[in-house]
This record gives structure tokens, sequence and C-alpha cells, in this order.
């Protein structure tokens, strides 16, 4: 593969030396066998990220299936546990949307199924000020809770009722966070029958169960679609686009998790607000991973390498090393920028509920905000370098 | 792998050395109005995806690029029952048509006449306007689940073929709105129905500066010229300044500025109270909706809402594709002489108004004189809004129109979506524009498919 490489990339070469006008498209461009081979590296991790997702998936609804059979305290424990193991690996993996492929396509992207935001929490189950809140406690309205109900229930009124995904499955396992202190606190007993904290506790494990099937098969879905066994798959498809096409596709996700959608949407708008609780994950305080994950997964695509602790880990040529052969300067640059963007995150204070809200701590807030929003300024300018204007 | 690095970092030096030849931008430079492809001068935008209409203009501040991010999660994340852990987003209801704004306006887009998809009933009586007495301004077909819902849009077609000049037919489709289930008692027998759908949201705060006497120029009541046409303005108190003013937005321009459609469309869309619109939107007779838990006095902070209000003065205008393309042309200049241009006017230049100085001194081409135009029997809800009679209509802009089929996967056009393409969008065109739309079906099969080609590329 690296002398195929090398020998192409020589033969490509020599054509350029008479320093006519640089020509783009695949057929002329010096750089076709890199960006082919970062193509390449970016579908090998979505099928890994993915996988990795599923898989922690099914661990997190096995985990649900023990917890909702024998509801105790431990089996709620390792049932979070299985979460947050998820949640671990599906942050990384949001570097993959934005750009209409499996995950978000308009057609049939379940990300509204996975990951929406902000939870629907009284549409869903009890909350404090109204104990008989929410379908599991609305037996005449949805007499049955199943797959089906929930999913007709997060289509009712609108582009999506936020009624499943991994945060419903969080608020039914950890509940609100009324402390500032710690997380949720839901007792077990919310599904023991009978067990007297809050009625229904047959239909609020039906709902937890059928929230994590509709997770599983939605990730099903996503991992399926970037499977390279498959020769009709979605893989296929993006390892053969465009090299310009597929890379504009790479930075525009890059761009927009870092500058828009982290920076902007889910760290500066919580900053502002100063709201304990407008955060992502925050019945169980686990924003602080949820934003780490999501600028890692930024730096996983630049740099080209995922390291799953399921051995399923990916390196391969990246982006960042074509960014070195094209524009070292920039290139330090960028590093550097991703190197100081982790470590402001790292310097936030934990929970995030509290960062947003202490006056000494939302500062440290402030600067991972304008870190990433940098870092997507210069993602930008790279993409310049290969004539891709934002 | 060093191999390959070194190599390759050989050539690289070879390639660098003559990268700046091309420049890849060809069209910007031509100024001529057809050729134009930047219709909002620096708050354009190159980009025809899916996301075309979801970007923030050129120039804005740090402090308000990081406002417009507040505005836009306000703006497409959900409102969520009350009382919630998300307490700056509780609240929805007890009565409402969605979710979000970006339910209706999906990916800042255009709605559909769908239930769930951005077309929504305005109630009112067909002499003055004034709600109904059970159900209000605006029928809400969702509520939260302790409230009664109002009932549900029940809309019907029949279709109705007519025929071109040269003979040959189209279809168009004629609606009928009726309102089902009606839960709190009938509506009034004097209650007409308005349906609107959402409209895509570029360009507004353009729209908002443009100085009044540009758009009091081309009012002509009492058609003095003779050319069949009459704009006039509406009129509206701003329920952010009391104070009364041209009629810009909303599809009989009755509302006056885009914080007034802002604060007016949380309120009786998805039921957020504000600063500006400070009571639920329920009547006094809806009384399962009395004493719900709200969200807060008001729900949505004015700090929220001001970054919405941002955010929808600064999304960019798609640039124009194809421009130089023949046919194009040739419907461009199609386009002024059937006298589409007499309504959708062109140039008009932004004030020095408002807060934000990127929008200021932008020489802009909305396609639109934001006045008041009959447009026919046909198309008449028969509910009059201010000064709009039942029969008029704001003339609606149209930059961006050919991408909406992109953003929106549709292309239902007109006030409420009956026409199913931009053809049938002209076809529709009565009263005023009765010479134009005559003037169209004259046209032979070639030229029709130019004008439209012209549509497609704004």
């Amino acid at each position: 593969m690296r002398i195929t490489t090398i020998a192409c990339t020589a033969i490509l070469g020599l054509g350029l030396f008479s320093c006519k006008k640089p020509v783009t498209g695949n057929g002329g461009d010096f750089y076709a066998p890199q960006k082919q081979e970062i193509k390449e590296t970016y579908a090998d991790m979505a099928f890994a990220v993915y996988t990795d997702s599923y898989n922690t998936a099914v661990s997190l609804q096995t985990a649900i299936n023990i917890f909702v059979a024998t509801p105790n305290q431990q089996n709620l424990d390792n049932a979070k546990q299985a979460w947050l193991a998820a949640r671990e690996i599906y942050g990384q993996s949001e570097v993959f949307r934005f750009v209409d492929g499996p995950i978000d396509n308009p057609a049939d992207g379940p990300e509204g199924l996975i990951n929406a935001w902000p939870m629907d929490e009284a549409y869903v189950d009890y909350v404090q000020g109204n104990s008989s809140a929410g379908i599991i406690n609305n037996v005449a309205q949805y007499p049955v809770i199943d797959e089906t109900t929930i999913i007709t229930a997060n289509e009712f009124g609108g582009e999506t009722n936020i009624s499943c995904g991994y945060h419903a499955i969080e608020f039914l396992l950890w509940g609100q966070d009324l402390s500032s202190t710690g997380p949720g606190n839901r007792s077990y007993l919310d599904y023991v029958v009978g067990g007297g904290t809050a009625s229904n506790e047959l239909r609020r494990a039906q709902y937890l169960v059928a929230c994590a099937d509709i997770l599983v098969q939605a990730l099903d879905q996503v991992r399926n679609d970037w499977d390279p066994a498959d020769p009709n798959s979605y893989y296929h498809t993006f390892v053969e686009m465009d090299n310009k096409i597929a890379l504009r596709k790479m930075f525009n996700s890059m761009k927009v998790l870092s500058g828009f959608e982290l920076a902007g949407e889910r760290i500066y708008v919580a900053y502002q607000n100063a709201d304990q609780e407008d955060e992502h994950s925050c019945f169980s305080d686990n924003t602080h991973r949820d934003i780490y994950l999501n600028a890692k997964g930024i730096q996983n695509l630049y740099f080209g390498i995922y390291a799953s602790p399921y051995g399923n880990s990916v390196q391969g040529f990246s982006i960042a090393e074509l960014v070195h052969l094209i524009h070292a300067e920039h290139a330090d640059e960028m590093d550097e920028r991703f190197q100081t963007t982790m470590a402001l995150i790292g310097q936030m204070y934990t929970p995030f509920d509290q960062a947003i809200v202490l006056p000494a701590e939302r500062p440290k807030v402030y600067d991972v905000v304008v870190s990433l929003q940098t870092e997507s300024e210069l993602l930008v300018n790279i993409a310049g370098e290969f004539d891709i204007i934002f | 792998m060093k191999k390959t690095l070194v190599l390759l970092f050989a050539f690289g030096i070879v390639v660098l050395a003559c990268k700046k030849a091309s420049n890849s931008s060809s069209d910007a430079e031509i100024t001529t109005d057809e050729y134009l492809v930047a219709l909002a001068g620096d708050c354009s935008i190159d980009d025809q995806t899916t996301s075309a209409f979801t970007y923030q203009i050129n120039g804005l501040t740090t402090e308000e690029g990081l406002q417009f991010f507040v505005g836009n999660s306000f703006f497409n994340q959900n409102w969520v029952e009350a009382p919630s852990s998300t307490e700056a987003r509780d609240g929805l209801g007890p009565l409402f048509n969605a979710h979000s704004c970006a339910t209706c306006h999906f990916k800042d887009g255009r709605g559909a006449p769908f239930t769930n998809s951005g077309l929504l009933f305005r109630l009112g009586n067909t002499n003055d306007n004034s709600p109904d007495q059970l159900y209000g301004g605006q029928l809400q077909d969702y509520g939260v689940l302790a409230a009664t819902t109002e009932g549900s849009m029940n809309i019907s077609y029949v279709e109705e073929v007519g025929y071109y000049d040269d003979g040959t037919s189209y279809s168009l489709r004629r609606p009928t709105y009726v309102v089902n289930g009606q839960n709190y008692g009938s509506l009034q027998g004097t209650t007409g129905i308005s349906p609107r759908v959402g409209q895509q949201m570029i360009g507004l705060g353009l729209l908002e500066l443009i100085p009044n006497g540009q758009i009091l120029a081309n009012e002509d009541p009492t058609d003095a010229n003779g050319d069949g046409i009459s704009g006039r303005a509406n009129y509206a108190i701003d329920a952010i300044t009391g104070t009364l003013m041209i009629g810009r937005f909303g599809w009989k321009a009755n509302v006056p500025t885009i914080g007034h459609q802002v604060a007016g469309a949380f309120n009786g869309d998805i039921g957020i109270t504000s600063d500006y619109f400070g009571n639920e939107n329920h009547t006094s007779y809806q009384t399962s909706c009395n004493g719900l838990p709200n969200g807060g006095t008001p729900e949505i902070s004015l700090q929220n809402l001001q970054a919405v209000m941002l955010y929808a003065r600064t999304l960019a205008v798609p640039y124009r594709r194809n421009v130089k393309n023949t046919n194009v042309m040739e419907g461009a200049r199609l386009f002024r002489s059937i006298g589409c241009v007499s309504c959708h006017k062109m140039n008009f230049s932004t004030g020095s108004g408002g807060s934000i100085a990127a929008l200021k001194g932008q020489k802009i081409v909305p396609y639109t004189d934001l006045l008041l135009h009959d447009m026919g029997d046909d198309l008449a809800d028969n509910v009059p809004d201010h000064l709009a009679t039942g029969r008029e209509w704001r003339t609606q802009p149209l930059w961006g129109l050919g991408l909406i089929s992109t953003v929106n996967s549709h292309t239902f056009l007109l006030h409420d979506g009956r026409a199913r393409s931009i053809e049938e969008a002209i076809l529709w065109h009565g009263g005023e524009a009765n010479n134009s739309r005559n003037s169209f079906k004259a046209l032979s099969a070639t030229q029709r498919a130019q004008l439209l080609a012209y549509l497609e590329s704004l």
C-alpha cells in the first residue's frame, strides 16, 4: 500500500514541475493518493466508532434488562455504569454529524432517536411539582408502552418530542438532578412494583426497556451503513466520493462541531444562561465528559487515530499528515491549538453545572469557548489550503 | 511511513511554489442586476446545500456571533413542558402548534401544508379580524397532556384543469379548510380561517432596515399610473416599541418588526410568554388550560428572546446559481417584460438603523416591494388583517426561492402551500397580477421554462 502510494505520487508529481495552474479534481491532483487514504481512514474510523457505540449500547440494553427484572441498587448502579461507558464512545462519534451522512441524513438518519436534547421530562414521567406527569403515568391515553408508542410520541406535535434516546434513558436511570453537588438520585424503588416511591413502576420499566431497544436499533442502522463488508454501504459511497467533496465534509464537520455546536450551542449558551441544568447530560452530571469526548472526536478525525477500548482501534493517513506536507506552519499552529483546547477543557470545574454557575469558575468555561472558536477558524483556514471555501 | 513523508515533502515544495495561480470565484465581479450573484450584498453567502439558509451573515462582532449561537439554540431546540430541569427551556403550551421555531422553519426554511410541518390556521372575524370568542386568534392543534386540544386542521383539495394559450394543460389544486374537533364548542359563525405556512428566515434583518421612503415610493393606492397595480403599505402597532409602523413581515405585512414577529410567534405558536406577550395563548373559556404549571414569568428571558431576535435578523442569503446560463438570462428578461418586477421589486438599499453594523448600507435585491396587493378571489382568505383586506397579500420575497427544494425537500408555495411548484404559484396569481399571469400563459413552452429557470436561479 505504501509502496503504491509512493510510486503513484512520484508519477503524478512529475506533471507539476512545469508549474501549471493547479488542477482540481482527482485526476490531476498531486495529492490525490493521500486524499484517497484520508477518506479510507475516515470511513474505517466511522465504522469502528459506530461498532463500539453499538456494542456498548447492547451492553447497556443488557444491563437495563437485568435491572428491570431484578430492580435493586446494585443493578441500577450497573446500568448507570453501562450508560456512562456507552457515552464514552458515542461522544467521539459526533464528529461524523453535520454532513448528511448515515447518522443525520434528512431521509432516515436516526440522530434524533439517539441523542436529542433537551429531554422533555414531564412528557415522559413524573417531575418535581407534578407527580402524575408524563406518558408513563397516563394510562388512559397510552394504555400500552412499547417501541411504537414511544416513536409515535416522539413525532407528536412537530419535528420531534424528545422522549427517547440516551438522555431519556439517563433521566429514567438517574432522575432529575435536584442537587448542586451531585447528579440525580432516582431510587431503584421507582421500578419495584408496589415499591411505593412512584406509581406505574411496571410501565416505567417498559418505557426504559423500549428506549434501550430503540437506541440499539438506531445504532445498528448507522453501524451497518458504515460496514465495509457490505458493497452497497455508505462506506463505499464515501470512499469513492470526489476527494474535494469528501474533504469538505470532513472540514465542515470539524468546523461545525468545534466552533458552532460545542463552543456555541453546548457551552456558550449554558454559560450565558448560567442555568444549572442547561447542559447536555444534566441528570448524570456527565456533561464535562460530553465536552471532552466531542473535542476528542474532532482530533480523532484530524489526526486519523481512534483509540478503541474494545480492540477496534484505527490509525491511518490523516489530514494532519497532509497538512504538515503542504503547510507546516499551519500544521504546527493547529496542533498547538488542539492541545490548548484539551488542556482548557481539563481545567474546567466538575460538574459542569457548577462550572457555569460559580463566579470564580465561569471564566474557565469562557476560555474553552474562545479556544474552540479559534480551533474552528484555524480549520477553516486549513480547508482553504485545499481550495475548500466556507 | 517516514519515507512516504520525506518523498511527499519534496514534491510538496514544488507545488507550493505555484499554488496561488487560480482564484475560485468567477461571477462576483458582474454587477448588473440580471447577473448579480450576491443578492444581499455582503450579507450573501456561497452555499447551495441543505444548510443554505442556516448561516450567519459575515461581519458580525464576536459578541453578536455568540448571541447568534444562543438564538440558534432557542430557535432550534425543543421547548418542553414545565416543570423541567432545563428551566430556561420549559413552559411549552398549554396550547401550541409546535415545540420549536424550527418545527415550522426547518433548517431556517419553509413550512409545508401538512400537520406538524409548518402550516397553521389564523382565526379572525371576516369583517374586522377580531379573534374567535372561544378559540382566540389562532388554532393551536396541540396541547400539553393535561390540556384539551382545540381541534385539528382539515385540508382537502380539488384538482382544476386549466390551459396555456398554446393548448398545454395544467392542473391546480383548490384547497378547502375546516377545523375538525372544535373541542371547546363551535367556532363563531363570523370566524374565518386564514391558513399560513412558515416562511424561510433568510435576509429578514435587511428587509427590516429598508428605509420607509423606499417602500412608500412604490405605493400607488389609487393606481394613478394606470398599470393595474396599486400597492399600499400595511401599518400595525409594534409590540416592542408600542408605535404605529409600516408592516413588513407576515403574509399580510401585518407585523412591523422582527422583534414583534419573534415574540409573537413564541407566544402564539409555542405558548411561551415573554416581556412583550405576557399572557398564555388561551381564552378564558378554555378552562382545562387554567392553573397548569408554567415555565416562569416570563417563560423566555429577555436576554434569550433578544438572542433569537438577533438570530432572525442575521441569517444570510445564499448566492444565486447559474447566472450566466443562456436560459436563465432570457428568463431574467421575461421576468421584466411580463411585469413580474412591478411588485417583485429588485433594488433597495438598507439604511443605518438598528444595532447590527453588518446589516447597514447594503445594496440588496429581495424581489419584493413589501406592499399589499389584491391577489384576486382565488387566493383570498376573506379575513382582513390591519389595513389588508381579505383579498390582499404582501409581495413575497423571492431570494432563495430556488433553494427551498434543496433545504426543505418540497416546493409548496404561496401563503397556504397550495402551489406545488413555482409554475403553479405563478398560475394562482390573480387580481392585480392578472395581466402578468396572462402574459405568462401566453408564453411559449420554451419561454415558460426560461422564466422558471431564472426563478430557480434565485
